[in-house]
């Protein structure tokens, strides 16, 4: 890609997703996940990986209609099942190698249980034996491989990145696979991320006291902290130009992204949500749009104390003289169905308002009694919009001040396929 | 994002390795040629190769880096802590070193192989769980159910530290900049890729100026172990002469620990500010391919030719790792992308002499070719006993190769894992 001559405006290049995939507590399939959703069902559980006990006992988002298949991490379980029903739904050629498909996904800890086992042998006994002779092992403990696994399957040899920004990694895999496409170094890119539920993860959110005592409640004045999922969520991009050629069902289109820093500490967020407040600017700039134009907020809502104060300020900056009007668009958080499934959690985000604009339906935030703001939260159950949804902001914020936001649209009159 | 066309300049580099901290060590080391491998203590000698580049930097010189009260050490990885180095020395060499100031107009993309997760500390705590009363330490025979204990035992920053996108976190509270940030984690070539990715940010308009490179800390043991199984260590002999790029007696490479960073901005904004302009990017190409297929060489060769379609570089970073089949493979895809042109050409690595610093690799090279094409250092290539001995590199680019300053540089990297990356500049702007 020759950079610095001859470009196109960026935004000539329009995008859509016209497939999706998803694993998740809620089962196989974005379809069933999104009833479960609309249902104002949970997925979460008592933890059944590892005896919570010690820790207290907890509740987790384990997507425990899967069985464990010895020799393989979950992880790569879950993204390899995402990846049946992504290929499927999209209805892609992959027959052979394409050097414009590429694939950006999203993780924290990749391959998890294999690292695990892998310390695990090195703490019982020195190298050599340790090693137990298995390369395909150190191999799967790279944090690109799900990456490349899924690359290999699809025949992706276009550009393929791994991004590793905990909370926000999937979200941002979404963003820069949306560049891309815009900046022509590829036609179709798979985006997204997943996440295993792991007892290192829920060891580390337990030494922050992160996790909740009971239920996960986003945006509720009782929220006490999170709930840990696993999931992988992935998006077919590919060029609104590619998709119309080729006759493809388009989801939505996807307008506008924004990723911006706190620089603020390590691992609180700026109380005043500043920093996302520049990531859903920035993606509005991107989109062209501005804050009248959102219809329906997927926030991030982890259910812990500082992040959703934090994304309240934010939203409250940025959509003052709607919410002074009584227009605040209807904001939810998803996390009290999933879990927070982190690597995974912004494509999820992003699947579900794609599902929410296809048919209308606002998705509602469930085990939310008592709001933190005098706004919709769309509590119990998901319901039908009172007007048409045409645009939804995606948002989501990481440890280390990390926060990234989506723009997604529904595809305009006179560009259906 | 914009529609205009921006042009992207380098206007400074950072870096830290075994050789030391900053473009003049690098500068030196490169004319004066000593090998900074050293064999590794007791501890990590027990896993292969033995030995590596490790940057001997006294703690108390941190604080000449960075802010040490703001960023504290017990909150960063070792690899975290190089990319803080480096970007203490890019921020100065740039000539914008942190002031206080905020600004949500730049950012930083660093590429890093964090192995996930990192279970040191909680080695560490099962080792403590198995201490006996009479002093002598169980070492590594445990069962499950005290690994879990010890798990417990964990504290929140040894979790929190070894998420994956706390080297570029910390860069962005380092240098107050809270535009768009990003760690590349999957491949050798992340460091690379970071940087083309930082330049799409700065022409998209996320971006004025981005902070881009990567950072790497190998010295883990089961890492390792995982290079061992790969086959990638050079056979047992005198240190500073192990790795030999492109020799034909050449059987394998060291790993080192590095960081290397670019500062790169929007070329109207470094010239409003009276930077100095280093280079200006001209082309960057990523491209994966399933390693071992029929099809590597190729797809090797169109990452080449996509970041520089006009002929061959005046340099190259090269990867020259020391191995004998993948300098081989990485020869002939210089061969195939530029062909006869190849002949005027010039290359460097550094991995002889800091060993093989994964992510960092890529920028570290590059930087090294940089220096090369604008004349301020004329590297020499080291542990090749004589032209005859370098054949794979011969057929592709003569016995000697260019040895004076040029214009254009390019700067590859090929994964071992299959995702290639290059990053052309153009010195000057």
């Amino acid at each position: 890609m020759a950079v610095g001559s001859g470009q196109t405006s960026l935004n000539d290049v329009r995008v859509v997703v016209t497939g999706l995939g998803m694993v998740s507590a809620a089962g196989t399939g974005a379809s069933t996940a999104w009833s479960l959703v609309q249902e104002g069902r949970t997925g979460l559980r008592p933890v059944q990986l590892f005896d919570s006990e010690p820790y207290g006992g907890a509740l987790a988002g384990e997507a425990l209609h899967l069985d464990r298949i010895p020799g393989t991490d979950r992880s790569l379980q879950l993204l390899s099942l995402a990846a049946d029903e992504l290929l499927d739904d999209a209805g892609w050629d992959v027959s052979e190698a394409d050097p414009e498909l590429g694939v950006v996904l999203g993780t924290s800890q990749g391959a998890i249980e294999d690292a695990r086992g892998i310390h695990r042998d090195f703490s019982r006994q020195p190298y050599p034996d340790s090693n137990g002779g298995s390369q395909d092992i150190f191999e799967r403990y790279r944090p690109g491989y799900g990456t490349e696994c899924l690359a290999q399957r699809i025949g992706a040899e276009g550009p393929q990145a791994t991004v590793g920004m905990v909370c926000v990694s999937s979200s941002v895999s979404i963003i820069h696979a949306v560049d891309l496409l815009r900046r022509g170094a590829a036609t179709r890119v798979v985006a997204g991320g997943f996440e295993s539920f792991s007892q290192f993860v829920f060891t580390g959110f337990h030494c922050i006291g992160a996790l909740a005592g009971g239920a996960l409640r986003p945006f509720d004045d009782a929220r006490d902290g999170t709930v840990l999922g696993e999931g992988a969520v992935l998006l077919a991009l590919e060029t609104l130009d590619l998709a119309r050629a080729r006759g493809a069902d388009i989801y939505a289109e996807v307008v506008g992204g924004g990723i911006s820093a706190d620089a603020f500490h390590m691992t609180a967020p700026d109380p005043e949500g500043r920093g996302l407040e520049r990531a859903v600017r920035q993606a509005l700039q991107d989109a062209g749009m501005g804050p009248a134009d959102i219809d329906y907020i997927c926030a991030h809502g982890t259910g812990t104390v500082f992040n959703d104060g934090m994304e309240c300020k934010a939203f409250a900056r940025i959509f003052s003289e709607l919410a002074e009007d009584g227009r605040m668009p209807p904001i939810s958080g998803l996390k009290s169905v999933f879990g927070h499934t982190l690597g995974a959690a912004g494509a999820l985000d992003a699947l579900i308002s794609v599902l929410a604009l296809r048919d209308g339906v606002l998705p509602p935030t469930v085990a939310h009694d008592s709001p933190i703001a005098d706004w919709d939260f769309v509590p119990g159950q998901g319901r039908k919009a009172d007007k048409r949804l045409e645009v939804a902001l995606s948002t989501n914020s990481a440890f280390g001040g990390n926060n990234s936001a989506l723009v997604l649209r529904t595809i305009g009159e006179g560009v259906s396929p | 994002m914009t529609a205009k066309t921006l042009r992207v300049v380098v206007t400074g580099v950072g870096l830290a390795s075994a050789l030391g901290v900053g473009r003049d060590v690098l500068r030196g080391g490169l004319e004066h040629g000593a090998s900074c491998l050293l064999e590794l203590d007791e501890r990590l000698a027990r896993v292969p190769p033995g030995a590596g580049g490790v940057l001997d930097l006294p703690r108390k010189e941190f604080r000449n880096y960075f802010d040490t009260r703001i960023l504290r050490l017990s909150t960063m990885t070792r690899q975290t802590m190089l990319s803080c180095i480096a970007a203490g020395d890019l921020l100065a060499d740039a000539g914008c070193p942190p002031n206080g100031t905020e600004y949500t107009d730049r950012g930083a993309y660093l590429g890093s192989f964090i192995v996930p997760p990192d279970f040191a500390k909680q080695v560490k705590a099962v080792r403590i769980l198995a201490h006996r009363p009479d002093g002598e330490d169980t070492g590594y025979v445990l069962d499950d159910a005290r690994l879990d204990e010890a798990m417990k035992m964990a504290s929140a920053f040894d979790f929190l530290r070894a998420l994956p996108n706390m080297p570029s976190a910390h860069l962005s509270i380092q240098a107050g900049y809270q535009g768009p940030t990003c760690t590349y984690l999957g491949s050798d070539s992340s460091g690379l890729q970071a940087m083309g990715m930082a330049v799409g940010a700065i022409q998209s308009g996320l971006a004025t100026a981005m902070i881009a490179g990567g950072a790497f800390f190998p010295f883990q043991e089961v890492h390792l172990a995982w290079q061992e199984a790969r086959g990638l260590w050079a056979d047992a002999g005198p240190v500073g002469e192990r790795v030999r790029p492109y020799a034909e007696g050449r059987t394998g490479t060291l790993p080192g620990e590095g960081a290397a960073l670019v500062y790169f901005e929007e070329r109207e904004a470094a010239l409003a500010r009276g930077a100095t302009i280093l280079a200006e990017v001209i082309g960057f190409g990523q491209r994966f391919i399933t390693p071992g297929g029929s099809e590597e060489l190729e797809v090797r060769a169109d990452t080449l030719k996509a970041a520089l379609p006009e002929g061959a570089p005046d340099w190259i970073g090269a990867l020259g790792l020391g191995h004998p089949e993948i300098d081989a493979l990485e020869a002939q895809a210089y061969t195939q992308a530029f062909g006869d042109s190849l002949s005027q050409s010039g290359l460097v690595t550094l991995v002889p002499q800091i060993g093989y610093c994964g992510p960092a690799a890529g920028p570290l090279n590059l930087v090294a070719a940089l220096l090369a094409a604008s004349g301020q250092v004329a590297p020499r290539r080291f542990n090749v006993s004589s032209d005859e001995d370098c054949s794979v590199l011969a057929e592709a680019m003569g016995r000697s190769g260019r040895t004076g300053a040029g214009s254009v540089v390019l700067g590859s990297s090929f994964s071992l894992d299959g995702v290639h990356a290059a990053l052309a500049l153009r010195v000057g702007g």
